[in-house]
């Protein structure tokens, strides 16, 4: 519950919404679907500034780029013409796994990325298709807008910091992708989720755990590397190859839901399987 | 703060404070069918439609909504006109304490709003955020597909 929420803002700039940020301090917070911050309802916040006036909600294909606004709800990104294509699939896949329809209508791509520095589902899917994000912020009295690969691991934390998320720029191209995940029921919060895509001749892997009170989400380079030769041609033990790879690069994250080999031998399964889905190849054999 | 919005096809304007929910702002104006639960997302029984979808109004500032459109469960029909959502599930006995319809009613008008003629798995998805400590899950889920069967709670009303 709100304890000390006095003030709210709907600014209709950039500009005037990271005044507000800056002038309320950390007293204040950007408000966008609200199913994270209402549902936590921080004692202490004293002043929301809602997002939703704000020019955020543009999905917009130009060359070889599709920008998509942070305001784009999950509900959209699963239902949005632009996104048919099956080097988006990962992202389709992610946003129809979170929580249910009311939900999907409410939260937004610029709220999924900023809580738990970007975990969980969409951010998965988001690193392995090589997101980067256009972000604004205040600095000096000015405000600066940037360009900024999709952080992960230690980066996340100081890259988003401050920061507006404006909108998600992923490349286009003629690659696939998928994301796979596993959680113990539909409802729960994925154990871990490992997205592929192919994109200009590679492989790219992004790979999440997640449990209570931390989350790690990492790309794998080298198990993407591998991967890349077996675009055109895969030997016969493809999978098994790919399994040690995985293993070799997942980190086994231990939590009161899952030990860390469980979650680690879990991801490689699921890294195989994205990756077979991604080569036009049985998942199951 | 004053707020401004369509309610239930009517204007209406409010003095509410800047951390009142939704629900609790319906409520407090006399329309107590949208259901306080969980307040925290999880339950669907405070379900209403914001500009046409399904939102959670424990999880929607007053102030959000100013400038939209909020339908609720009043606003779909009453006894002596329910729609024919509200019907079906009376009709399929898929009521019993009645605490979880108004949201998964709500969920289904949204539903068949744009899918008039919707799969059965859509319906359960549709109604998967609505958990139900009484009635279960088979009888609603009947009801929505007896409308769509009929396509009438398609039509707008
Ligand atoms: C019942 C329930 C179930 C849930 N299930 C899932 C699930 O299955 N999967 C999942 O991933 N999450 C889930 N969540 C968590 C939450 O819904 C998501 O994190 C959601 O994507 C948050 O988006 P939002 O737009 O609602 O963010 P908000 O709640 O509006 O904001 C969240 C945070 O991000 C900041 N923020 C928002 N937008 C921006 C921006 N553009 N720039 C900078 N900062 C910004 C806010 O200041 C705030 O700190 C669930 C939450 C609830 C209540
Ligand atoms: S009261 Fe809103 S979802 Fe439960
Ligand atoms: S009828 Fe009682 S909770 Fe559904």
């Amino acid at each position: 519950m709100y304890l000390a929420l006095e003030r709210y803002s709907r600014p209709s700039t950039v500009h005037e919404c990271l005044e507000l940020l800056h002038a309320q301090g950390g007293r204040a917070a950007l408000l966008s679907g609200g199913t994270d911050l209402h549902a936590r309802a921080d004692e202490a916040l004293t002043h929301v500034i809602d997002l939703q006036a704000l020019p955020l909600a543009e999905v917009r294909a130009s060359g070889d780029s599709l920008r998509l606004g942070a305001r784009v709800t999950l509900a959209r990104l699963r239902r949005e013409p632009a996104l048919a294509r099956p080097e988006l699939a990962a992202l389709r896949e992610a946003a129809g796994a979170y929580a249910v329809v009311a939900l999907q209508n409410r939260a937004t791509l610029g709220g999924r990325i900023m809580v738990d520095r970007g975990t969980e589902d969409v951010p998965t899917a988001l690193a392995a298709l090589g997101a980067e994000l256009a972000l604004a912020r205040r600095v000096d009295g000015q405000i600066v807008t940037e360009r900024e690969p999709y952080p992960v691991g230690q980066r996340a934390r100081a890259a988003l910091e401050g920061a507006l998320v404006c909108a998600v720029v992923l490349p286009l191209g003629t690659g696939k992708s998928a994301l796979r995940r596993f959680g113990r029921t539909a409802v729960d919060q994925p154990l871990a989720s490992v997205a592929a895509a192919s994109r200009a001749g590679a492989i790219h892997l992004a790979a999440n755990v997640q449990g209570p009170g931390a989350a790690d989400l990492r790309t794998l380079p080298r198990t993407g590397a591998l991967a890349s030769a077996w675009l055109a041609d895969r030997p016969a033990d493809w999978r098994a190859q790919a399994r040690v790879a995985l293993l070799g690069e997942l980190a086994a994250f231990e939590d009161p839901w899952a030990s860390g080999d469980y979650r680690r031998d879990l991801s490689a399964t699921l890294g195989v399987r994205a990756l077979a889905a991604v080569f036009g190849e049985p998942e199951i054999v | 703060m004053k707020i401004e919005l369509k309610l239930n096809g009517k204007d209406v304007a409010w003095d509410c404070a800047p951390h009142e929910f939704l629900t609790e702002a319906l409520r407090r104006h006399g329309l107590l069918g949208t259901k306080r639960g969980c307040e925290s997302g999880d339950c669907g029984a405070c379900s209403v439609l914001l500009d046409g979808e399904e939102v959670p109004s424990c999880l929607v500032l007053a102030a959000q909504a100013a400038g939209h459109e909020v339908t609720t469960i009043e606003g779909l029909g009453d006894f002596a006109g329910p729609h024919p959502l509200q019907k079906a599930f009376v009709d399929h006995t898929a009521i019993q304490c009645g605490f979880c319809t108004p949201g998964m009613v709500i969920a289904a008008k949204a539903l068949l709003d744009v899918e008039p003629r919707p799969s059965e798995h859509a319906v359960r998805e549709c109604l998967a955020g609505h958990p139900c400590r009484c009635t279960g899950y088979v009888k609603p889920i009947q009801a929505v597909l007896a409308v769509a069967a009929t396509n009438a709670g398609g039509e707008a009303r």
